[in-house]
């Protein structure tokens, strides 16, 4: 039985390795490039990755309307059919909205790959959208996205961050503004150019690839053959400061700054260095911020890669005004720190950490669809290594450099609760 | 990142209190408060969950991670087992809880069911005779009046009658006899010395036309019908006494005092009928 288990084990690893991590194929008849790569597990996992994240949108809140009517009605099934069905065949649909892109994922047992691909399609071909699902089912989980991140200051830093640090682009929100006037004909306007060629990847976990390159070229040949496509400007950093009244929750702050360019290993790895994460636990991390902030108080790292810029900062947060003053010195003073020069093993372990991260990442479903979609739109090898591979370039010389360039452009700064008393950018010394 | 609840719309009791602008007002309610973790929680650790105001973590929300900021829906999930609260465990309020007990002073349902059984059943029956007797009397409503029935009169068809035959039809309750004679019983009808009888009428008298005789079919001894081709005499013969009549329905032998009625008939002209009254 042992001995059974442990050849089957290698069996799967010899596979898994022999292969190519993924391949990319760009369809000619559809236009859909697709991506798969099987580990052998029981569950597949078939994600429909659009260029139709927030920063492609015309009009506020519409990417957000979209991502919550998905799987609603299609020209081949109604909403409550979907859902009925995809339980029927015990399945999961999800649709996640990120800054980049909208991702429609269907988790399912091996062998319903035929269903679960028909119904993504569907939607990404012939979604209805329709004026009494906007108003009864969608209307409300946009409210209720909205009214969540209303109630969470972290998340109301990080979109005002986003949207002082890239203003239009980047900057516009995940979500959807309290009081909106978006109707059936702005969705449909942005589904029509966000839908079609080139803007539209599918990435399959655990699903042969010749299956799934089939069941794409079937059911997507009917896709938009428009040639248009979601297109915004080139990101451009500004910076500045904004002050945001909050009631209830912890008094925050968010310091950071903005990188254009492709994401770089060496953010990553500042990232790591400052983080606060604990590696064991009840203790403090090795982290220079860790020791030295107040009791009660935390500071997050906080590191998001897009595909043309980047926003590394520091989100501070603490029950009162004083903690987060001080908690905020605190971090200012590592991030200089960082920029005059680490000691070449603080470097290395802070790359180790990041590239671990990085690697650990990529095991789970959304972290491969996020690695995998990135590359496949980029247009460069699809392949998890050389996201590694540029950790190993890392040495305490770049890093530096890295760091002291990134701080030396104008900071970002939002903080949430008594905008009276929370530090000023003039009061961290910048 | 600690979430925080957002106050949403709740089904509240009637009892709650409103404020002037209609808001629900609940002073000791903290909708803002977590849920107590407990090990009945079937998420531990997660006891946000179970509250029904909050979106539980696997319907979607707000994740950043490496991937960034994302915000998830989720379309169809497998939620964690849970058990709903379909009935709660406090006390029932009642609206009079100190009612007393009348149980003793109830009567057995099962004692006097013979009675109940046949008190339904003769209810039953006066019932149904009420409802047949109404609905009679109202039919008879629609019946002819006796004064409209004295004057009645009948219409009969002669060409359906053969020659030699007996038609008795009903006039004004009594029936009346139609007979077609052939020429020999007119023949003979007329040949008897009709002087010489106990209720002397001659043939002629008693018809209009003499292969036609019609007359009343009472006996006028005491009223019985007479049978017709029979008797002495070749005509009725009343069965109660022994009256004898002839053919042209005279009476001959017997205690019948007088010949049988004529009664006030026409003949209409070319259809062949007698309208009789």
């Amino acid at each position: 039985m042992l001995s059974a288990r442990a050849l089957n084990l290698q069996r799967i690893t010899a596979s898994s390795s022999s292969r190519t991590f993924a391949t990319a194929v760009a369809d000619a008849a559809s236009g859909v490039r697709v991506a798969a790569v099987d580990f052998g597990q029981p569950t597949s996992a078939v994600t429909v990755l659009v260029k139709a994240g927030s920063r492609f949108q015309n009009k506020e809140g519409v990417a957000n309307v979209l991502k919550n009517f998905a799987f609603k009605s299609t020209a081949k099934r109604s909403a409550i059919g979907t859902v009925r069905e995809a339980e029927l065949y015990g399945g999961l649909l999800s649709a996640s909205l990120g800054r980049e892109h909208l991702a429609l994922t269907a988790e399912f047992l091996r062998g319903d790959e035929a269903f679960f691909v028909d119904v993504l399609s569907s939607f990404v071909t012939s979604a209805r959208f329709t004026r009494h699902e906007l108003e009864e089912y969608v209307k409300p989980l946009v409210e209720s996205d909205a009214e969540a991140v209303a109630s969470n200051p972290a998340t109301r830093a990080l979109e005002a961050a986003h949207a002082l640090a890239f203003r239009s682009g980047l900057g516009s929100s995940l979500f959807a503004p309290a009081h909106n006037d978006i109707n059936v004909a702005d969705i449909k306007a942005f589904a029509s150019s966000a839908f079609a060629k080139g803007n539209v990847a599918v990435i399959g976990t655990n699903i042969d690839s010749s299956t799934l390159n089939k069941l794409v070229e079937q059911s997507f040949t009917a896709a938009t053959a428009a040639e248009g496509s979601t297109a915004a400007p080139a990101s451009k950093y500004f910076g500045g400061e904004t002050r945001l009244e909050g009631s209830g929750g912890p008094q925050t702050l968010f310091i950071g700054f903005g990188a254009e360019g492709a994401p770089s290993a060496e953010l990553a790895a500042l990232a790591a260095h400052l983080s606060t994460q604990p590696s064991v636990k009840w203790s403090k991390s090795l982290s220079p911020i860790a020791t030295a902030i107040p009791e009660g108080a935390q500071v997050q790292s906080v590191y998001l890669p897009y595909s043309d810029a980047s926003l590394f900062g520091l989100l501070v947060q603490a029950e009162s005004v004083g903690g987060v003053k001080e908690a905020a010195k605190v971090a200012v003073e590592a991030l200089r720190n960082a920029a005059k020069g680490l000691k070449e093993e603080e470097v290395k372990g802070a790359v180790a950490r990041a590239k671990f991260a990085a690697a650990s990442g990529v095991e789970s479903r959304e972290g491969l669809v996020n690695v995998l979609g990135a590359k496949i739109f980029a247009g460069s090898e699809v392949s998890v290594e050389s996201t590694l591979s540029a950790f190993d370039k890392v040495n305490a010389a770049s890093f530096s450099k890295a760091v002291s360039s990134l701080i030396s452009a104008k900071p970002t700064l939002v903080t949430v609760g008594d905008s009276l008393n929370l530090p000023h950018t003039d009061e961290l010394g910048f | 990142m600690a979430t925080f609840a957002t106050k949403r719309a709740t089904t509240l009791a009637p009892t709650v209190r409103t404020l002037a602008s209609g808001a629900p007002i609940a002073p000791r309610l903290n909708l803002a408060a977590r849920g107590q973790a407990s090990e009945h929680d079937h998420d531990h650790g997660h006891s946000e969950s179970s509250r029904s105001d909050i979106r539980p973590r696997w319907a979607g929300g707000v994740t950043f991670s490496a991937a960034g900021l994302v915000s998830k829906t989720v379309t169809t999930v497998h939620s964690p087992a849970f058990q709903p609260r379909l009935i709660h465990t406090s006390v029932a309020n009642k609206d009079a809880p100190q009612v007393p007990d009348y149980s003793k002073y109830r009567t057995d349902p099962g004692s006097n069911r013979a009675l109940s059984y046949f008190m339904v059943g003769s209810l039953g029956v006066l019932s149904a005779s009420a409802a047949k007797s109404s609905i009679s009397e109202f039919l008879q409503t629609m019946a002819a009046s006796a004064d409209v029935l004295a004057l009645a009169k009948v219409e009969v068809d002669l060409s359906t009658i053969p020659e030699g035959k007996n038609v008795i039809i009903k006039w004004r309750g009594k029936p009346v006899f139609i007979r077609h004679r052939t020429q020999s019983e007119v023949d003979e009808a007329r040949a008897v010395d009709w002087k010489s009888l106990r209720d002397p009428q001659s043939d002629e008298d008693r018809v209009q036309k003499p292969e036609w005789l019609v007359m009343l079919g009472v006996c006028t001894h005491l009223g019985c019908v007479p049978i017709g081709e029979a008797g002495d005499f070749g005509g009725w013969f009343c069965p109660c006494h022994g009256s004898h009549y002839d053919i042209s329905g005279r009476a001959r032998k017997g205690p019948a005092p007088l010949n049988l009625e004529v009664p006030a008939y026409e003949f209409t002209d070319g259809d062949g009928k007698v309208i009789i009254g």
